[in-house]
């Protein structure tokens, strides 16, 4: 329980520390999404069960900031998650070359599917692809270079809350 | 005061109060363009009052919380405004459209009459028509830079060049209404 806490507030600072980023960004006409960061960690290395709740967790607080129907990104953060623990086993998950690009696939999935969700309510949809495509190519470059120290700063607040035992399901 | 109010295109204080709010946050996406004021239903805010500052128009109160308020940019896509051409008493429809990375905020008019011209060169200034109920009528939209004629021949479609301005806002006005309802 206190490791899923710890995982949650690493999380909470994410979200606030790319709300700042976009609103700084805002003059350039650029926004950045960091869904993967957001399920990577704790769909590779948590119990399903905590991993899943802390993954939900997640998804509402972005839903609490967003014009989308709330649950939104709470349904896609916890299909996410499901999806990589299934295939952890299959990965290399203590390489942090194998989480970085498990957190750019699962960005990406997600960025595509809040899109699709999202486009409908906007009347002149098709106009607005170029943007999403140039969020998205920015915000994969952004998670690229963030994952590897946002990792390593989840790894650290387990480690001090002495919560990093191993965690296999 | 009433000078002010005339330089600025000012709707007069007694329809309205005005409300100073800093920005707390921007938040501009493809998806969306919202700001986040420090300002809430704590001084008075109602959901759809307009927003204003010293360029025109910012948008209108999205959602209204204890202590904050989201506003919705004019930059929205989802966003229309009933507005007229300076000049021109005939409303056209504006709508927000496509903000492109590092490029200017743009939006979209619609059912403009056949006798309005305007280009790059010669932009006109895009006007709040106050038809639509929400905002007042005068208030600075943006500058047509494009019109041409649409599919049916019977209207002109455009393209309206935003202020700059409206991505770096750090404080907006909120045009409450004095009698709400």
């Amino acid at each position: 329980m206190r490791g899923a806490t710890v995982l949650f507030l690493t999380l909470y600072l994410l979200r606030a520390m790319v709300a700042s980023v976009n609103s700084a960004l805002s003059g350039v006409h650029v926004w950045l999404f960091a869904g993967g960061l957001f399920v990577a960690y704790s769909a590779l290395m948590f119990p399903f069960r905590r991993g899943f709740t802390v993954s939900i967790l997640a998804g509402l607080l972005c839903d609490s900031v967003a014009p989308v129907p709330f649950g939104t990104h709470a349904a896609l953060f916890g299909a996410a998650h499901a999806v990589v623990f299934n295939a952890r086993a299959r990965l290399q998950r203590d390489d942090t070359s194998v989480r970085v690009m498990v957190a750019l696939l699962v960005n990406l999935a997600l960025f595509l599917a809040l899109s699709f969700a999202r486009i409908r309510h906007v009347p002149s949809g098709a106009t607005v692809w170029p943007r999403l495509l140039s969020d998205l190519a920015w915000s994969e470059a952004a998670v690229a270079l963030a994952a590897p120290w946002f990792f390593a700063l989840q790894a650290r607040a387990l480690e001090l809350a002495r919560a990093n035992r191993r965690h296999s399901a | 005061m009433d000078r002010l109010q005339v330089l600025l295109h000012m709707p007069p204080s007694d329809r309205f109060r005005f409300e100073h709010a800093r920005v707390a946050q921007r938040d501009f996406s493809g998806w969306w363009q919202r700001m986040v004021i420090r300002k809430g239903a704590d001084y008075g805010i109602t959901v759809g009052a307009p927003v204003v500052y010293s360029g025109g128009v910012v948008g209108r109160v999205a959602e209204v919380h204890a202590y904050t308020s989201v506003v919705e940019l004019i930059s929205d896509p989802g966003l229309r405004i009933a507005a007229v051409v300076d000049g021109d008493t005939r409303p056209i429809s504006y709508q927000g459209a496509e903000n492109q990375a590092f490029g200017p905020s743009r939006g979209v008019i619609e059912f403009v009459p056949l006798d309005i011209y305007a280009s790059g060169s010669s932009p006109k200034r895009l006007a709040t028509s106050g038809l639509g109920g929400v905002y007042p009528p005068g208030l600075t939209i943006g500058r047509i830079v494009h019109v041409e004629a649409s599919a049916d021949g019977l209207f002109k479609t455009g393209e309206v060049d935003l202020d700059p301005r409206l991505a770096e806002l750090t404080e907006v006005t909120v045009l409450v209404p004095a009698n709400p309802g």
